[in-house]
């Protein structure tokens, strides 16, 4: 373990390098090279099985490349203590599991824990910094609610509060809006631009493409295992690859508020 | 803002956040302990006086009540609340391990596998302590359930159902040990092996009193990065955990719990269970709690063996027995009630 070489190059960021990532023999990417922008917030899209959230997972370090490396801070993070880890990058699975009988504000001082100590398990600070997260989030209301007693979207706010709480640079969310109803999911994705406009650099799985177009900054499209493309939205999403990795026969529109470009199905009845 | 259940107690440099309810609960425990421990020592034919009780314990005993404190009662006590203790800190370690009130070291056979390793080292290699073979069988039995599901401890169906295999082996292993051995030996060991207090010393207090030494702060300290694991393995590694390393430790020392309990008082069955799931109910919270876990494993076998020394027709059973007998019962509604939430 090398605590001392840790941060030696923050500019270098968060990357990953010549990566092999699968599972249990079956690979789903090769020589895999990314390098998450800085200050953006970037959203990961691609069809069911592209290595989107194996990606992410790579990244959150839940996943072990069989191959290459994740590298935070020009230093393998396998190198680094898990703790000084969590307090550069916050992670949050698809699933997290909501303990029985624990309240919410304790689930959010959770998000502490990379900055305790086996003897050192509070610091003075600590409390207001949840209360901000829960603030931040719209779950102060509740601190005091068991978990289990929650709504999904509610449950999903506690968990972003959490990885506030953590206060990373890096915040990174598997499928964050996946079984949340719709207006849930644009909360959920209003968060995820407050954290940018902090400062902070999100990157996120998302399963709907128009909703990654509008509110990401930062677009990173893959099929089989490969980002085929990646930058602003309006510039990466055409009909081209629309087709070509989505397999959908659809017209790039404009939002007409943002502007972003906003994927609408072809009628088949209509000729083109 | 509401109120906050925790507060933070700080000795130097050292800071702990507690729970309130978790507080009182511990106060309550430890005076009904004080309460069981005074009936203990007073009722009966052979009890001490009450009012002798204060110089008794100050060392000023004579006679029948010096007899008692210090060779018959005493020791039996403080092995109980001891040995409780360290089935209590075992059983919550291991149930979070397992994410699972079923996933205690008693159903899965580490109890079982302990009492084997005892009566392998006593009847077979007389010369090693049976603290050691206690340990060893309970380690053994926790390495094969582990290999025997395929996946670790995190599927609890297969972890009780491998368990259930370990237990019948260890008993198997024991029973074999035990018929072919010496009568008079073999007899001591029959009523030991479902967990007695009837002929521990001074010196099972002085093993199992070093042994909860060391593995109550260890497992205090430690149980805040288990109670992470309660959140899914991917969750606790965003928040810094090493989810496998600290399931290891988590499960070391509740192996050496577990072992040096059935060292002292045999393999009581289901006080690690029970003990755990009481006080995380009354509690009401979420974390690992490992001292409340603790007194209340010591409250239970006290009790149990308070009963098991004055109650009629129970009355000079082994202790395992009675715990068998009641922790059974719970045992059954534990299945039942994980069987209908669909986590079985």
């Amino acid at each position: 373990m090398t605590t001392a070489t840790r941060f030696e190059n923050p500019a270098d960021g968060l990357r990953i390098q010549d990566a092999r990532l699968g599972y249990d023999g079956r690979i789903v990417s090769d020589g895999l090279n990314f390098s998450v922008r800085e200050g953006e917030f970037t959203a990961i899209i691609g069809p069911n099985g592209c290595g989107k959230s194996t990606l992410l997972k790579a990244l959150a370090r839940t996943l072990k490349p069989l191959a290459g490396k994740v590298i935070v801070d020009g230093v393998d993070v396998r190198t680094l203590r898990p703790k000084a880890v969590a307090r550069r990058i916050a992670a949050l699975p698809q699933h997290p599991v909501a303990p029985e009988s624990l309240r919410v504000r304790d689930l959010v001082a959770r998000g502490r824990h990379p900055y305790h100590s086996l003897l050192r398990q509070w610091h003075p600070g600590d409390a207001e910094i949840v209360d901000a997260a829960m603030a931040a989030t719209g779950v102060a209301d509740y601190a005091d609610r068991l978990l289990t007693e929650l709504s999904g979207g509610q449950r999903q706010r506690v968990w972003i509060a959490m990885v506030l709480a953590q206060q990373t640079d890096y915040v990174l969310l598997d499928e964050p809006t996946s079984f949340l109803d719709l207006a849930h999911q644009v909360e959920l994705l209003h968060l995820c631009q407050d954290m940018r406009a902090d400062g902070r650099t999100v990157v996120a799985v998302l399963h709907d493409i128009n909703q990654a177009a509008r509110y990401a900054s930062h677009l990173v499209v893959m099929h089989d295992g490969e980002i085929v493309r990646e930058g602003a939205p309006g510039d990466v999403l055409d009909a081209e690859v629309v087709a070509d990795v989505f397999g959908i026969d659809g017209i790039i529109e404009r939002d007409s508020q943002s502007g972003a470009p906003m994927i609408t199905v072809r009628d088949r009845r209509v000729p083109s | 803002m509401g109120r906050a259940v925790s507060t933070v107690i700080r000795v130097g440099r050292l800071a702990f956040p507690v729970h309130r309810p978790a507080v009182l609960f511990c106060l309550v425990t430890t005076a009904a302990l004080v309460l069981v421990s005074a009936l203990t020592l007073t009722l009966g034919e052979l009890g001490i006086p009450l009012a002798e009780i204060p110089s008794a314990l100050s060392g000023g005993a004579e006679g029948t009540s010096a007899f008692v404190l210090e060779r018959l009662r005493g020791p039996r006590l403080a092995t109980a609340i001891i040995a409780g203790a360290l089935l209590g800190i075992s059983g919550a370690l291991f149930q979070t391990v397992t994410g699972n009130p079923l996933g205690s070291p008693d159903v899965i056979g580490l109890g079982a596998g302990a009492g084997a390793g005892v009566a392998v080292i006593s009847l077979v290699f007389p010369l090693i302590p049976s603290s050691i073979g206690a340990v060893l069988g309970a380690g053994l039995a926790t390495v094969l359930v582990y290999v025997c599901t395929g996946r670790g401890f995190r599927s609890p169906a297969r972890t009780i159902i491998a368990g259930i295999a370990v237990a019948a082996l260890s008993y198997a292993i024991t029973q074999y040990v035990v018929s072919t051995h010496l009568r008079d030996a073999a007899s001591q060991l029959a009523a030991y092996l479902v967990g007695s207090l009837n002929a521990v010393n001074a010196q099972d207090v002085v093993v199992t009193g070093i042994a909860l030494g060391v593995i109550l702060p260890a497992a205090i300290a430690f149980s805040r990065d288990v109670s992470m694991l309660e959140m899914g393995d991917d969750t606790a590694s965003g928040v810094g955990i090493d989810p496998n390393r600290t399931r290891t430790i988590a499960v070391i020392l509740s192996v050496f719990a577990a072992g040096a309990s059935v060292a002292a008082a045999g393999p009581v069955s289901f006080v690690a269970l029970t003990a755990p799931q009481i006080a995380r109910r009354v509690i009401g919270t979420s974390h690992v709690s490992i001292v409340p876990a603790a007194l209340t494993g010591a409250l239970v076998l006290a009790v149990a063996d308070l009963a098991a020394q004055q109650v009629p027709f129970v009355e000079g059973l082994p202790v395992g027995v009675l715990t068998l007998g009641v922790g059974g019962i719970y045992l059954g509604y534990l299945l039942v009630r994980e069987h209908s939430k669909g986590r079985l």
